[in-house]
């Protein structure tokens, strides 16, 4: 599975023709990635404004770094690479830590994805996944979810971090035993109904 | 199981733990329990949308990177042209020395000649100086060239 929706052969014809200065292929590069590196730093920051930053201003060096991108690694490791250190740049500006809200579902109130997860039986259950996710140390969350939620390699995560893809297999061990066993300690109702 | 990769849960792995769930139906359910709470993050993290609206961003972008743009060509032209001014002034203005206190008077070759008989070393010029009120005082000043 790639991280962009497109196949990457038509993302690296996009680029070849937005590095050429082709203005509507930009523009198509810049729709197909964008949702996608919002969430990048909403995991990355843990904080919607945050995120809805870095992806501004990854939109910014995209315009102006877009050159520079030789093709020597896959499009979307550079642009988890750009994305990162956007991220890392901002909170370095706020000399803040990771900021996470304590509370369940922080996400925006009123939003329909809310309500849909709410309306669910096991809505309890999946709200505190997310919060476990949330809690996760930064470079563990950012592995877990490029690894098992957007189904990326450890080659690929260790091009994208600039890690060694054994120490990715080994934080990714270290945030799925996190999330697991800890979710099986507090929702012990999640497994005692299968035994029924 | 804790750790296991996501086909090993799935019971599509090799590994000995794929195996098992393949044919325990109580841990099956655990695995499939495990993956479909994964599923619903993936999903929750994937249904995050920004708050700026794509078009938004985009103008906002380039019109942030066409002022940088324009910024730096600025600063192209106006750097050389900088240079270029402290060049000049370094030429004009460099090679003029401090004046010295008090009231130098250049000795003319005439009264050189007619007072004097000097004669310079090598590479070194001379300067004579009279004192206003003791006219029977010169001064004789020897420098380097290069001063």
């Amino acid at each position: 599975m790639t991280g962009i929706d497109l196949p990457d052969e038509t993302v690296e014809v996009l680029v070849q023709r937005a590095q050429g200065g082709d203005d509507e292929a930009f523009e198509a590069l810049v729709r197909q990635i964008y949702n996608r590196v919002y969430r990048w730093a909403l995991v990355q920051t843990g904080d919607a404004d945050d995120a809805d930053d870095v992806t501004q201003e990854v939109l910014f060096r995209l315009h102006t770094k877009l050159r520079g991108y030789k093709g020597k690694s896959r499009f979307t490791t550079w642009l988890y690479q750009v994305t990162r250190n956007a991220a890392y740049e901002l909170g370095r500006r706020k000399t803040t830590q990771l900021r996470f809200r304590e509370k369940l579902g922080w996400m925006e109130t009123g939003d329909s994805q809310v309500t849909t997860v709410q309306a669910r039986p096991d809505s309890a259950v999946v709200a505190a996944i997310r919060a476990l996710f949330e809690r996760l140390p930064s470079r563990q969350r950012q592995i877990f979810d490029l690894a098992d939620l957007q189904g990326y390699s450890p080659a690929e995560i260790g091009d994208m971090l600039g890690m060694n893809p054994v120490t990715v297999r080994a934080n990714l061990c270290k945030a799925r035993r996190a999330i697991r066993s800890q979710l099986i300690e507090r929702h012990p109702q999640m497994v005692e109904e299968l035994g029924r | 199981m804790l750790e296991a990769e996501v086909t090993d849960l799935e019971g599509r792995g090799a590994s000995a733990l794929s195996g098992h769930v393949r044919q325990c139906v109580y841990c099956a359910g655990v695995a499939q329990r495990v993956l479909d709470l994964q599923r619903e993050l993936q999903r929750m993290l994937g249904a995050e949308r920004p708050r700026t609206g794509i078009d938004a961003a985009l103008s906002r972008a380039g019109a942030r990177a066409t002022a940088v743009r324009r910024r730096r060509r600025t600063w192209q032209t106006a750097i050389p042209l900088a240079a270029a001014a402290g060049l000049a002034g370094i030429l004009i203005y460099g090679g003029t020395r401090s004046s010295m206190p008090g009231s130098v008077w250049q000795a003319r070759e005439q009264s050189v000649a007619v007072g004097l008989d000097i004669e310079t070393p090598p590479r070194q010029n001379v300067a004579v100086f009279e004192v206003a009120d003791r006219p029977d005082i010169v001064v004789v000043w020897f420098y380097d060239q290069g001063d």
